[in-house]
């Protein structure tokens, strides 16, 4: 699946999937104007990045960000934190 | 004397503030509408006396990631970094919940702040829960034990909120609203009584215990900064953060006024 086969409302539940060489090409890099890409593991520990930055790449250097095949996510479970009283 | 007066007459935009100047400057805004609601913002805020006690105050105004980025209040300080999936528009900024942060280079413990004095103001346009099954903050840093947390966060599922100075245990200002739009403050000072309002209506009250620490890790916007790594992202729609010194209850009155003038002016107001 590609970023062209889903809709804005969609976005939430897909990512980019990377490879450990476009991750680390993608680390300290901006997808637009005082943007910058934030790679991240998903629960399979894939590197995965968002819709909105592939969607909003404007750096040349990274359009290949729009083709990356895209997954659903699957969030690794939040680290416990103190509950609300 | 000619280059004198020239010299005076650059310091201020025709018509501006120093602060609206000075946005301007670095923004390259032309939008009068947006211009001249930063300039009343500017001229109340002064009125109210409280330009000294905001150390931040971010009106992501303008519509890019850019313009979002400057502190109003002082364009050469705390000037955030984005990261990750946002979306910026004329309704301010919209973190994805995946992995949208943004930082703040904020410093509680190295700016005056302390668990007695502080105030976070979060302007929200999202009322509904977060739909994340984790917890989220919209604004934050502390350790990873909740014994320094500096943090506030307006509608989590089951419509869990909270403002926290200090240590979660002690010091946590737990709150339940039913809407998390709105312009949020929660506020500390000498006094030891945090206090949380929504729309200017007091959402809670917390008698505190007084620490060493409030947080010496940076702010981050849209998740939580645990010991310069980011956690608990966030999904809610933001038009305005202002990090600071605490206020009295006249003040976050004043504050609220001011900030709801704004954006009332720019047809966002909740």
């Amino acid at each position: 699946m590609k970023l062209t086969d889903i809709t804005q409302a969609q976005w939430s539940t897909y990512v980019g999937l990377l490879t450990e060489v476009q991750k680390d090409e993608l680390i300290g890099q901006q997808y637009t104007a005082d943007s910058y890409f934030n790679p991240i593991q998903d629960a399979d520990d894939n590197w995965v990045i968002s819709v909105e930055e592939m969607e909003y790449c404007t750096n040349p250097t990274f359009a290949w960000v729009k083709d990356l095949d895209l997954i659903s996510y699957n969030p690794k479970p939040a680290p416990p934190f103190p509950p609300i009283n | 004397m000619y280059y004198g007066l020239l010299s005076l007459a650059s310091k201020k935009t025709a018509g501006y503030g120093t602060l609206t100047t000075a946005w301007i400057a670095a923004t390259g805004e032309t939008d009068t509408t947006i211009l001249g609601a930063l300039n009343t913002l500017e001229s109340d805020l002064t009125t109210y006396g409280l330009t000294s006690k905001i150390k931040a105050l971010y009106p992501y105004v303008g519509g890019t990631s850019t313009k979002h980025s400057y502190n109003f209040m002082n364009t050469s300080a705390f000037q955030i970094t984005f990261y990750g999936g946002w979306t910026h528009d004329s309704n301010g900024i919209l973190p994805n919940g995946t992995n949208a942060y943004g930082a703040t280079g904020y410093i509680p413990d190295n700016n005056g702040a302390s668990v007695n004095n502080n105030h976070i103001l979060i302007y929200s346009r999202t009322a509904s829960a977060s739909t994340s099954a984790s917890d989220y903050y919209d604004v934050g840093s502390g350790n990873n034990s909740g014994g320094i947390l500096s943090a506030m966060f307006t509608r989590r599922i089951g419509n869990g909120a909270g403002y926290d100075t200090g240590d979660f245990t002690n010091n946590r200002n737990a709150f339940y609203p039913t809407d998390g739009s709105g312009c949020f403050i929660g506020k500390i000072n000498s006094d030891l009584t945090s206090k949380v309002y929504r729309q200017n209506v007091l959402q809670g009250t917390k008698s505190i215990t007084n620490q060493a620490s409030l947080s010496p890790w940076e702010y981050y916007i849209g998740g939580f900064n645990e010991q310069n790594s980011t956690k608990y992202y966030s999904q809610k729609r933001v038009i305005a953060h202002s990090f600071g010194l605490g206020l009295t209850d006249t003040e976050a009155a004043n504050f609220y006024t001011a900030v709801q003038a704004f954006q009332t002016t720019l047809s966002r107001n909740v």
